[in-house]
């Protein structure tokens, strides 16, 4: 085969619905394999603490039913990773779910499917930590006992060796965990016997589909394409291109470092690459390199914090303003006053994000001195005990209507409300796990099980 | 192009330009969960040069700029074949941990559309 066709349908699978029309021009230029990214670390703990997808089951059913449809009536591979979105065993059963459901409705002819599972247990994790292979990736503490008691699931980030199996077994369709962005596009290129490095390469600018094109456009399709020694791109929307600039600025995407990238095993080197415009829309690369280092794998763990309730007040009094720290150390110290059995730190959290005066970069904030005239105060507490995380909110936000400060000239309520309410809020979780752990076997973290889908009754 | 050109020739007319009129893209976003980075990117080639050469982009006055500590600079790299420099820094705690205000980190780049980038 002098080229392999590998289509990006979409940068983040049931995030939004995506463009079908660029995926069925994209369908046209019959590719080798179609593939989507479904998750990502980006939108916090959450999803993976919680054990939930949190998109909407129709959006995700029409990425997914798109996609499968076309590749059933195409006859080729389709790829998806970080099922569900965090990527734990529920995220894969729960797309296998719809993946059956659209075979089903469609009557498809039978196609065999490879669940590719890589939540890993605590006791796991526990056992690798004692016997000194896990390391803290850059920025995160180190793993102790309590922080893994702390954990409600744990995934391991798989590369491209688990999926390359899982062709090796028969797969059709492969629904994988929680995986590199890029194993899921480099895998089958890889399986075919392309050059690895390339194959990454590829796998990394696919990931967010047409975000490596220009102008930005949503959810809209891209190609790759792979030869002996180079990659080719062409985005699927006929209002996009890709430029060497384009291309080549993607790899700084969601990176630390421009030039690196760093997979189970490898270290992918950008630096001698070399961009070229090959025609008015395509973009070719070529020069990428791959250092083998240690195999590690990246695990990801998230853990329960407390229920969460809200509360929102509006102030637009300059004297508050001016005496703003006062005014919220009141509502403080009438909480501790009234509740000191209640401990902060231990048995509630409470945050006070002021909208108008430094809430979105706190310490960060350049203009951390101007006063702005109105701002809204955001209250936000929980706590293990939903009793108490209401409870809390509501002194505190009732304390803020009538707290005092001196100088104060207003004397009736201090902050202006929508309605006399808290708000319940999505739970709150932390993560608990950034870390790798060292291993002798590339498929360590993963369980692959193939079955037969079919749409027809027996 | 030629717009540009006379956009960027109309700037060297004064002494110094802020990063907003030179940068096609100012942007910030988590790099993983411990990071948030920046991306300034140019569409001309000699405005991605004069910035990468001002000196103005350092650690020492990334740091500045943030209030955070030269530890907490993860670096300030020039991407050449992208036509831009990124700077990484520690994020004030892991993405969407409790209290985190910003759990996408793409609100943290304004402070960079008013560095002072000398011309000439």
């Amino acid at each position: 085969m002098d080229e392999l066709r590998v289509l990006s349908a979409t940068g983040a699978l049931g995030a939004t619905p995506f463009d079908d029309d660029s995926f069925r021009r994209g369908m046209e230029r019959r590719p080798h394999v179609i593939g989507a990214d479904a998750g990502s670390n980006d939108v916090g703990p959450y999803g993976l603490g919680a054990n939930r997808c949190y998109f909407p089951r129709d959006w995700v059913k029409h990425d997914l039913g798109v996609m499968l449809l076309a590749a059933r009536e195409q006859g080729i591979p389709m790829v998806i990773g970080s099922a569900g979105h965090m990527g734990t065993d529920y995220g894969v059963d729960y797309h296998t779910s719809l993946i059956q459901e659209v075979a089903r409705e469609n009557g498809l002819a039978p196609f065999c499917l490879a669940r590719i599972y890589t939540e890993l247990s605590k006791e796991y994790i526990r056992g690798e930590l004692h016997a000194g292979r896990v390391e803290a990736l850059e920025g995160a503490p180190d793993l102790t006992d309590e922080t893994i008691d702390a954990t409600d699931h744990a995934v391991s980030v798989i590369g491209v060796e688990p999926y390359v199996e899982a062709f090796k077994q028969g797969a059709e369709v492969v629904i994988a965990g929680r995986s590199c962005d890029d194993a899921i596009f480099a895998s089958y290129p890889i399986y075919r016997g392309y050059d690895r490095a390339l194959s990454i390469h590829l796998g990394k600018v696919l990931e967010c589909a047409s975000v490596a094109a220009t102008p930005y456009m949503a959810r809209t399709a891209m190609m790759g394409t792979i030869r002996d020694d180079s990659i080719l791109f062409e985005p699927m929307h006929p209002g996009q291109r890709c430029t060497p600039v384009s291309v080549a600025a993607h790899s700084m995407y969601e990176e630390a470092h421009p030039h690196h990238h760093r997979i189970p095993g490898g270290l992918v080197r950008l630096e001698q690459c070399q961009f070229n415009q090959v025609d008015e829309r395509t973009v070719e690369v070529r020069g990428t390199t791959l250092e083998p280092v240690d195999l590690r794998l990246k695990i990801e763990g998230a853990g329960f914090v407390g229920y969460r309730v809200l509360g929102i007040v509006g102030v637009r009094d300059p004297l508050t303003i001016a005496n703003l720290d006062a005014f919220i150390q009141f509502a403080r110290d009438r909480l501790t006053k009234r509740y000191p059995q209640y401990q902060e730190g231990r048995d509630f959290h409470l945050f006070t994000h002021v909208y108008g005066k430094n809430a979105v970069m706190e310490s960060r904030e350049a203009l951390a001195g101007e006063l702005p005239h109105e701002i809204g105060i955001l209250l936000e507490v929980m706590s293990k005990d939903e009793d108490v995380a209401t409870l809390i909110a509501r002194l505190f936000r009732k304390t803020l209507m009538v707290a005092e400060y001196p100088g104060q000239k207003a004397t009736t309520g201090k902050a202006a409300i929508l309605a006399d309410e808290e708000l319940r809020g999505m739970d709150s979780y932390q993560w608990t796990m950034f870390h790798t752990v060292k291993v002798d076997d590339p498929l360590a973290h993963s369980r692959i099980e193939m079955e037969t889908v079919s749409g027809r009754s027996a | 192009m030629a717009s540009a050109q006379s956009q960027t020739a109309a700037l060297a007319a004064t002494r110094s330009a802020r990063l907003l009129d030179l940068a096609t893209t100012i942007r910030s976003k988590n790099a993983g969960i411990y990071n948030v980075t920046f991306d300034i990117l140019f569409d001309e080639l000699d405005r991605y040069e004069l910035v990468r050469d001002a000196g103005v982009l350092t650690t020492e006055s990334v740091a500045k700029l943030f209030h955070v500590s030269v530890s907490d600079v993860v670096g300030v790299i020039a991407h050449d074949a992208g036509q831009g420099i990124k700077i990484t820094i520690r994020r004030t705690r892991a993405s969407g941990n409790p209290g985190d205000p910003d759990i996408l980190g793409c609100q943290q780049h304004s402070p960079l559309y008013d560095v002072q980038v000398p011309l000439g």
